[in-house]
Protein backbone atom coordinates (compact mmCIF):
# COMPACT_ATOMS: atom_id res chain seq x y z
CA UNK A 1 0.00 0.00 0.00
CA UNK A 2 1.35 3.46 -1.11
CA UNK A 3 1.93 6.22 2.13
CA UNK A 4 1.09 9.52 0.86
CA UNK A 5 3.95 12.12 1.09
CA UNK A 6 3.56 14.56 3.74
CA UNK A 7 4.45 18.11 2.66
CA UNK A 8 6.42 19.56 5.43
CA UNK A 9 6.43 23.51 3.96
CA UNK A 10 4.24 25.90 4.47
CA UNK A 11 1.78 27.45 1.84
CA UNK A 12 3.60 30.58 0.44
CA UNK A 13 2.32 33.96 0.27
CA UNK A 14 0.04 35.59 -2.79
CA UNK A 15 2.78 38.25 -3.50
CA UNK A 16 5.56 35.39 -3.14
CA UNK A 17 3.54 32.92 -5.43
CA UNK A 18 2.92 35.46 -7.92
CA UNK A 19 7.36 36.32 -7.52
CA UNK A 20 8.59 33.04 -7.90
CA UNK A 21 5.84 32.34 -10.56
CA UNK A 22 7.47 35.40 -12.92
CA UNK A 23 4.46 37.03 -12.41
CA UNK A 24 4.68 41.12 -11.93
CA UNK A 25 2.68 42.64 -9.08
CA UNK A 26 0.39 44.63 -11.02
CA UNK A 27 -0.65 41.47 -13.24
CA UNK A 28 -1.05 39.27 -10.49
CA UNK A 29 -2.96 41.98 -9.06
CA UNK A 30 -5.41 41.88 -11.52
CA UNK A 31 -5.36 38.36 -12.08
CA UNK A 32 -6.01 38.11 -8.00
CA UNK A 33 -8.99 40.58 -9.32
CA UNK A 34 -10.52 38.27 -11.22
CA UNK A 35 -10.61 35.47 -8.61
CA UNK A 36 -12.33 38.10 -5.80
CA UNK A 37 -9.22 38.44 -3.79
CA UNK A 38 -6.65 41.14 -2.85
CA UNK A 39 -2.86 40.17 -2.24
CA UNK A 40 -3.61 40.38 1.44
CA UNK A 41 -6.05 37.20 0.94
CA UNK A 42 -8.78 39.17 1.89
CA UNK A 43 -12.12 38.64 -0.25
CA UNK A 44 -13.00 41.33 -2.54
CA UNK A 45 -16.45 41.11 -4.24
CA UNK A 46 -16.26 40.75 -8.59
CA UNK A 47 -20.20 40.72 -8.36
CA UNK A 48 -22.63 43.38 -9.46
CA UNK A 49 -24.72 44.70 -6.43
CA UNK A 50 -28.40 42.91 -6.26
CA UNK A 51 -31.42 44.78 -6.83
CA UNK A 52 -32.34 44.86 -3.29
CA UNK A 53 -35.89 43.71 -2.21
CA UNK A 54 -38.16 47.07 -0.77
CA UNK A 55 -40.09 46.23 1.35
CA UNK A 56 -44.23 47.64 -0.14
CA UNK A 57 -46.73 48.27 2.45
CA UNK A 58 -49.62 47.62 1.33
CA UNK A 59 -52.02 47.42 4.17
CA UNK A 60 -51.76 48.25 8.08
CA UNK A 61 -51.88 44.66 8.83
CA UNK A 62 -49.99 42.90 5.74
CA UNK A 63 -46.58 43.90 3.92
CA UNK A 64 -45.33 42.05 0.47
CA UNK A 65 -41.85 42.31 -0.45
CA UNK A 66 -41.44 43.49 -4.55
CA UNK A 67 -38.55 44.31 -6.52
CA UNK A 68 -39.96 47.38 -7.91
CA UNK B 1 17.51 27.46 -11.36
CA UNK B 2 17.26 27.48 -7.68
CA UNK B 3 15.61 24.01 -6.20
CA UNK B 4 12.66 24.82 -4.30
CA UNK B 5 10.44 22.09 -1.93
CA UNK B 6 6.89 23.82 -3.42
CA UNK B 7 8.19 23.36 -6.54
CA UNK B 8 6.65 19.98 -9.11
CA UNK B 9 7.40 19.31 -12.12
CA UNK B 10 3.91 18.67 -14.19
CA UNK B 11 4.48 16.51 -17.04
CA UNK B 12 0.92 16.84 -19.10
CA UNK B 13 -0.14 16.22 -22.50
CA UNK B 14 -0.91 20.17 -24.16
CA UNK B 15 -3.37 19.89 -26.12
CA UNK B 16 -7.46 21.07 -26.06
CA UNK B 17 -8.36 17.99 -25.05
CA UNK B 18 -7.01 17.60 -21.83
CA UNK B 19 -8.23 21.09 -21.09
CA UNK B 20 -10.56 20.44 -18.17
CA UNK B 21 -7.25 17.75 -17.03
CA UNK B 22 -4.98 21.03 -17.32
CA UNK B 23 -6.78 22.82 -15.15
CA UNK B 24 -7.70 19.91 -12.59
CA UNK B 25 -3.71 19.53 -12.23
CA UNK B 26 -3.60 23.34 -11.44
CA UNK B 27 -6.06 23.56 -8.73
CA UNK B 28 -5.51 20.14 -7.07
CA UNK B 29 -1.63 21.22 -7.02
CA UNK B 30 -2.17 25.04 -5.67
CA UNK B 31 -5.00 23.34 -3.16
CA UNK B 32 -2.35 21.69 -1.57
CA UNK B 33 0.32 24.48 -1.77
CA UNK B 34 2.48 23.02 -4.26
CA UNK B 35 4.08 25.73 -6.91
CA UNK B 36 3.56 23.82 -10.40
CA UNK B 37 5.91 23.93 -12.98
CA UNK B 38 5.63 23.18 -16.80
CA UNK B 39 7.43 22.93 -19.90
CA UNK B 40 5.21 25.69 -21.41
CA UNK B 41 7.07 28.15 -23.19
CA UNK B 42 10.93 26.09 -23.14
CA UNK B 43 11.83 26.44 -26.80
CA UNK B 44 15.09 26.71 -28.62
CA UNK B 45 17.58 24.31 -29.56
CA UNK B 46 18.57 24.25 -25.36
CA UNK B 47 15.09 23.53 -24.76
CA UNK B 48 16.40 20.04 -23.75
CA UNK B 49 19.00 21.53 -21.37
CA UNK B 50 16.05 24.09 -19.78
CA UNK B 51 13.99 20.98 -19.51
CA UNK B 52 16.44 18.69 -17.32
CA UNK B 53 17.28 21.99 -15.33
CA UNK B 54 13.04 22.38 -14.65
CA UNK B 55 13.50 19.09 -13.25
CA UNK B 56 16.28 19.65 -11.38
CA UNK B 57 14.60 22.67 -9.58
CA UNK B 58 11.71 20.73 -8.79
CA UNK B 59 11.57 18.43 -5.61
CA UNK B 60 8.28 16.36 -6.99
CA UNK B 61 7.62 15.27 -10.13
CA UNK B 62 4.39 14.40 -11.94
CA UNK B 63 3.58 12.63 -14.95
CA UNK B 64 0.58 12.05 -16.89
CA UNK B 65 1.12 9.16 -19.24
CA UNK B 66 -3.19 9.10 -20.05
CA UNK B 67 -2.59 10.24 -23.70
CA UNK B 68 -0.74 7.46 -25.22
CA UNK B 69 -3.04 7.72 -28.93
CA UNK B 70 -2.10 8.17 -32.07
CA UNK B 71 -2.95 12.04 -32.86
CA UNK B 72 -5.11 12.68 -35.91
CA UNK B 73 -2.74 14.69 -37.87
CA UNK B 74 -0.81 12.64 -40.68
CA UNK B 75 1.81 11.18 -40.06
CA UNK B 76 -0.18 9.51 -37.08
CA UNK B 77 2.46 9.88 -34.01
CA UNK B 78 2.01 8.75 -30.28
CA UNK B 79 3.25 11.64 -28.12
CA UNK B 80 6.62 10.95 -26.61
CA UNK B 81 7.65 13.81 -24.64
CA UNK B 82 5.61 12.66 -21.45
CA UNK B 83 7.65 8.96 -20.89
CA UNK B 84 11.36 10.89 -22.20
CA UNK B 85 10.29 13.31 -19.62
CA UNK B 86 9.67 11.16 -17.08
CA UNK B 87 12.87 9.06 -18.25
CA UNK B 88 14.72 12.19 -16.98
CA UNK B 89 12.80 12.83 -13.63
CA UNK B 90 13.84 8.71 -13.11
CA UNK B 91 17.32 9.71 -14.31
CA UNK B 92 17.62 12.48 -11.96
CA UNK B 93 15.66 10.47 -9.19
CA UNK B 94 18.43 7.79 -9.01
CA UNK B 95 21.09 10.14 -8.77
CA UNK B 96 19.37 12.32 -6.15
CA UNK B 97 16.82 10.23 -3.87
CA UNK B 98 15.27 13.28 -2.33
CA UNK B 99 13.76 13.99 -5.93
CA UNK B 100 10.36 12.22 -6.26
CA UNK B 101 8.55 11.33 -8.84
CA UNK B 102 4.56 10.05 -9.25
CA UNK B 103 3.01 8.64 -12.74
CA UNK B 104 -0.83 8.94 -13.30
CA UNK B 105 -2.64 6.76 -15.41
CA UNK B 106 -5.95 7.47 -16.83
CA UNK B 107 -6.56 3.48 -17.35
CA UNK B 108 -6.04 0.90 -14.84
CA UNK B 109 -2.86 -2.14 -16.06
CA UNK B 110 -2.19 0.08 -19.12
CA UNK B 111 0.96 1.26 -18.15
CA UNK B 112 2.19 -2.87 -18.13
CA UNK B 113 1.73 -2.75 -21.52
CA UNK B 114 3.12 0.94 -22.74
CA UNK B 115 5.79 1.12 -20.06
CA UNK B 116 6.84 -2.60 -18.66
CA UNK B 117 9.93 -1.32 -17.43
CA UNK B 118 7.98 0.87 -14.72
CA UNK B 119 6.41 -2.69 -13.51
CA UNK B 120 6.18 -2.51 -9.97
CA UNK B 121 5.74 0.91 -9.90
CA UNK B 122 1.57 1.61 -8.55
CA UNK B 123 0.49 4.29 -10.95
CA UNK B 124 -2.25 6.64 -9.89
CA UNK B 125 -5.33 6.37 -11.67
CA UNK B 126 -7.71 9.40 -12.76
CA UNK B 127 -10.16 7.48 -14.64
CA UNK B 128 -9.67 10.89 -16.94
CA UNK B 129 -12.17 12.86 -14.61
CA UNK B 130 -11.41 16.05 -12.59
CA UNK B 131 -12.06 14.25 -9.69
CA UNK B 132 -9.91 11.78 -10.16
CA UNK B 133 -7.09 13.95 -10.84
CA UNK B 134 -8.10 15.45 -7.38
CA UNK B 135 -8.89 11.97 -5.23
CA UNK B 136 -5.42 10.82 -6.84
CA UNK B 137 -3.49 14.09 -5.61
CA UNK B 138 -4.73 13.59 -2.59
CA UNK B 139 -3.89 10.17 -2.52
CA UNK B 140 -0.17 11.00 -3.60
CA UNK B 141 0.30 13.91 -1.42
CA UNK B 142 -0.87 15.34 2.14
CA UNK B 143 -0.37 19.09 3.01
CA UNK B 144 0.90 20.18 6.20
CA UNK B 145 -1.71 22.74 6.88
CA UNK B 146 -5.67 21.61 6.02
CA UNK B 147 -5.78 19.17 4.06
CA UNK B 148 -8.09 19.98 1.31
CA UNK B 149 -11.55 18.19 0.73
CA UNK B 150 -12.70 17.18 -3.00
CA UNK B 151 -15.92 19.06 -2.98
CA UNK B 152 -13.54 22.70 -2.09
CA UNK B 153 -11.56 21.26 -4.74
CA UNK B 154 -13.96 21.21 -7.19
CA UNK B 155 -15.52 24.76 -5.96
CA UNK B 156 -12.15 25.87 -6.75
CA UNK B 157 -12.04 24.26 -10.31
CA UNK B 158 -15.26 25.34 -11.43
CA UNK B 159 -14.05 28.90 -10.24
CA UNK B 160 -10.85 28.52 -12.15
CA UNK B 161 -12.66 27.63 -15.20
CA UNK B 162 -15.52 30.00 -14.89
CA UNK B 163 -11.93 32.68 -15.00
CA UNK B 164 -10.17 31.43 -17.72
CA UNK B 165 -12.11 33.51 -20.57
CA UNK B 166 -11.17 36.30 -18.75
CA UNK B 167 -7.67 35.59 -18.13
CA UNK B 168 -6.72 34.40 -21.71
CA UNK B 169 -8.54 38.31 -22.67
CA UNK B 170 -6.15 39.85 -20.30
CA UNK B 171 -3.07 37.96 -22.06
CA UNK B 172 -4.45 38.13 -25.44
CA UNK B 173 -3.85 34.45 -26.32
CA UNK B 174 -5.65 32.13 -28.30
CA UNK B 175 -4.89 29.22 -26.28
CA UNK B 176 -4.70 28.54 -22.15
CA UNK B 177 -1.70 25.93 -23.01
CA UNK B 178 1.07 28.99 -23.02
CA UNK B 179 3.84 29.59 -20.62
CA UNK B 180 1.82 33.41 -19.28
CA UNK B 181 -1.67 31.72 -19.49
CA UNK B 182 -0.17 29.11 -17.14
CA UNK B 183 1.51 31.00 -14.93
CA UNK B 184 -1.47 33.40 -14.49
CA UNK B 185 -3.98 30.17 -13.80
CA UNK B 186 -1.30 29.20 -10.82
CA UNK B 187 -1.66 32.46 -9.81
CA UNK B 188 -5.10 32.30 -10.04
CA UNK B 189 -5.53 29.09 -8.37
CA UNK B 190 -3.21 30.41 -5.36
CA UNK B 191 -5.54 33.21 -4.97
CA UNK B 192 -9.10 30.62 -4.90
CA UNK B 193 -6.83 28.43 -2.56
CA UNK B 194 -6.45 31.37 -0.39
CA UNK B 195 -10.49 32.40 -0.82
CA UNK B 196 -11.98 28.52 0.22
CA UNK B 197 -9.36 27.11 2.19
CA UNK B 198 -7.50 30.26 4.13
CA UNK B 199 -3.70 31.10 4.47
CA UNK B 200 -3.11 28.75 7.16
Amino acid sequence: MRRPVKLDFKPLSLRETAKRLGVPPARARKILALVGVDFDGRIVSTASPKRQARVVKTSSRRAKTSTR
Amino acid sequence: MPKTKEAVFLNIPYDPQFTRLYLAYITALSAISFLPRATLGITGNRRLDRIASLIESCAYSIHDLSRVQLDRHAPRTPRFNMPFELGLAVAWAQANPRHKWFVFESVRRRLNKSLSDLDGTDPYIHGGTVRGVMREICNAFVSRGTQPTIPQMMKMYRELRRDCPGILKNTGAQSIFTARVFSDLCVAAAGLRTKHLGSD
